[in-house]
């Protein structure tokens, strides 16, 4: 407990760490402030904007001869049952056109949005990991711990935990902000949730924490592993850039089920739907019918990523046991 | 007999890469008696620090068993390492903390309070700086830092490894004050170090390694109580095998005879005289511990990296 009350304050007085966590809970929030503006309901302004617009467009010339060719032949622009007295009202622009935009939706804002912001959060605290270990190879401070407290297990854990309990506290934090802040927004705007989302939120939000945890334990178990930030953060990014491009030509058609956004979305969101051309079906025409599509489950995403990340932990606890400190 | 703080039997530590495998130490024994500033002498490259390191247990030996305080390490480390303070190489600290913040994260791991952090630093004549971050400190303040970290502990055993590198002479001189007085203190202080001028000022007793190896070992007087003598004599060729079939040790250059004995110079008198040869000078020379690392490793190791042993 001393040990970690320790690698708590150690990691809350690495300044690369501080700007991290407020990345970690300003981003999502920016996020959802962006949800909240694109989905903010019409005003007053809003529809006179759009009369405005409406009636500039209107006195375009296209528009009086695309009427005048529509009341020449109607059915080519309306339909079979199209009367020319009909042309003026549906080919003048109408200020309704103009004020398309979507409702807020917490299903979908748990889908793309809240994802978002769960992934980024989870980066994020595998950059935290990963500078809070590395910072102490780099700087050689860790044989400097090790002098102190030699019991290296020990130490690995103390400091995993570390990163573990931030990364979750941080995930806990702010997805109950943003979600807290979804449900007044949609309150305030008389929105009601469709059955069942909440419950789906919730669960969500637990994966989530979860991830963002675990995503700090990755970032930092690597670095024990490799003891350099620049070597973590270089297999990230390769993982990242070339990753999938790698797995697409290993495993070809079947790539799709084991690319880690597959699976990392599949674990939060509690399923994914992934494109799977063995999925499809092809009629006696040749032509391909069905969606193509295959739903990946949670536990299915949850174990792919559990086995990376108890093989990356086995390797560091392993390493750090094994090789000598510099 | 003595009690040993630190023994080394038989340890070994064999580094392998792509080029074979190199022996950093090769069945070192090593033992260093409670009390007083105990010299660990090697050129470069001799094995000092990977020693080091293993009894700090931040590097495995290879074969061989060590003891701290008669308690095996690295199987019983946990059991005294409170009670050694070590600074390996140079000072290992988080840069952009200061030297109070630094200390307080090492002190926490091991239950000691905010107290004794600000004691260590004012014993190491830091107090006035201890709120500037580590990176804006000279090598120096660095040097005492790293001393003052060993201090969190109220060590008996005190490992510095090479501790007044790159420091300009002031900073020599504070740091060897600071050594002197923990020896005098009671600490047991084992100073590594290749500067054997170092050594000899501030060591009560002093091992000396090459190529991993102990060549000797023992208090610096007694290392340094073998007199040579400087002598002249009309026939040289005929003194040098006369004292040479005495069982002394003989070196002749083109002018004069160096005589290396543990025995009186009244002794080299009486063989020269009962050869029939009579001198026109004798000179008593002290040796320091250079001449002795000199002669123990054949005049040529001395601040050279010596090639590692290759195992074939």
């Amino acid at each position: 407990m001393r040990l970690l009350n320790v690698e708590l304050t150690r990691l809350r007085w690495r300044r690369a760490v501080v700007v991290l966590l407020v990345a970690c809970v300003a981003l999502p929030l920016v996020l959802l402030a962006g949800y909240a503006w694109e989905t903010r309901p019409i005003s007053d302004a809003d529809i006179a904007q759009a009369k405005e617009q409406a009636a500039q467009d209107a006195g375009q010339p296209w528009v009086a001869q695309e009427v005048a060719a529509c009341e020449a032949d109607p059915e080519i622009y309306l339909g079979p049952d199209g009367v020319a007295t009909d042309c003026a009202e549906a080919i003048t622009p109408r200020y309704e056109n103009y004020l398309y935009r979507s409702e807020l939706d917490l299903g979908s804002l748990r889908t793309d949005v809240g994802a978002a912001a769960i992934t980024i959060m989870t980066g994020l605290l595998m950059l935290i990991g990963t500078t809070y270990a590395g910072h102490d190879w780099n700087t050689g401070s860790m044989s400097n711990q090790l002098l102190f407290e030699p019991r290296r297990l020990r130490l690995w854990v103390a400091k995993g935990v570390a990163v573990l309990l931030t990364g979750a506290l941080v995930g806990a934090v702010v997805l109950a902000l943003f979600w807290g802040g979804a449900a007044l927004l949609a309150s305030s705007r008389d929105i009601a949730a469709a059955p069942g989302v909440w419950r789906e939120v919730w669960e969500t939000q637990a994966r989530g924490v979860l991830a963002v945890g675990v995503g700090g334990l990755l970032g930092y178990a690597l670095t024990m592993l490799f003891r350099s930030t620049v070597a973590t953060l270089s297999l990230m990014f390769g993982v990242a850039i070339a990753g999938s491009l790698v797995v697409v030509a290993v495993l070809g058609d079947s790539a799709a089920r084991w690319l880690l956004p597959t699976n990392f979305l599949a674990f939060v969101l509690g399923g994914f739907s992934y494109y799977d051309p063995t999925a499809c079906t092809q009629s006696s025409d040749g032509s391909v019918t069905g969606s193509c599509e295959r739903v990946l489950p949670a536990v299915d995403g949850g174990i792919v990523l559990g086995v990376l990340v108890v093989v990356a932990v086995g390797l560091s606890l392993w390493s750090t046991q094994r090789r000598d400190v510099p | 007999m003595a009690e040993m703080v630190i023994e080394t039997r038989a340890l070994r530590k064999e580094f392998t890469g792509r080029r074979g495998t190199r022996v950093a130490v090769a069945d070192l024994d090593l033992a260093v008696p409670r009390g007083g500033v105990h010299g660990f002498l090697g050129p470069n490259g001799s094995g000092k620090t990977t020693t080091i390191r293993m009894l700090l247990g931040l590097a495995t030996p290879t074969s061989g068993t060590m003891s701290l305080f008669g308690t095996p390490v690295p199987q019983r480390l946990t059991e005294v390492i409170g009670r050694v303070g070590a600074v390996v190489e140079s000072p290992k600290f988080s840069p952009t903390f200061s030297a109070r913040q630094n200390l307080l994260l090492l002190a926490g791991s091991v239950g000691v309070g905010r107290d004794v952090v600000d004691e260590a630093l004012v014993r190491v004549g830091l107090g006035e700086r201890a709120e500037d971050r580590y990176k804006s400190y000279s090598l120096g303040m660095k040097q005492r830092l790293a001393i003052a970290a060993t201090l969190l502990k109220s060590p008996d055993l005190l490992i510095l490894d090479e501790p007044t590198n790159g420091l300009d002479p002031a900073g020599i001189r504070e740091i060897r004050e600071l050594i002197r007085g923990l020896g005098e203190a009671g600490v047991t202080v084992l100073l590594s170090s290749h500067i054997l001028a170092e050594v000899q000022q501030v060591c009560t007793s002093a091992t000396i390694i090459g190529n991993g190896r102990m060549l000797t070992s023992g208090r610096v007087e007694d290392l340094l109580g073998r007199t040579s003598y400087r002598l002249r004599v009309g026939d040289p060729a005929a003194a040098r095998t006369a004292l040479e079939a005495a069982g002394m040790t003989v070196r002749q250059d083109a002018r004069s005879l160096d005589v290396v004995t543990d025995e009186p110079g009244d002794r080299i008198t009486r063989v020269l005289a009962e050869a029939g040869l009579y001198l026109s000078e004798l000179t008593p020379v002290r040796a320091d511990l250079e001449t002795i690392f000199l002669e123990l490793t054949d005049g040529d190791r001395m601040g050279v990296t010596p090639s590692l042993e290759e195992v074939r």
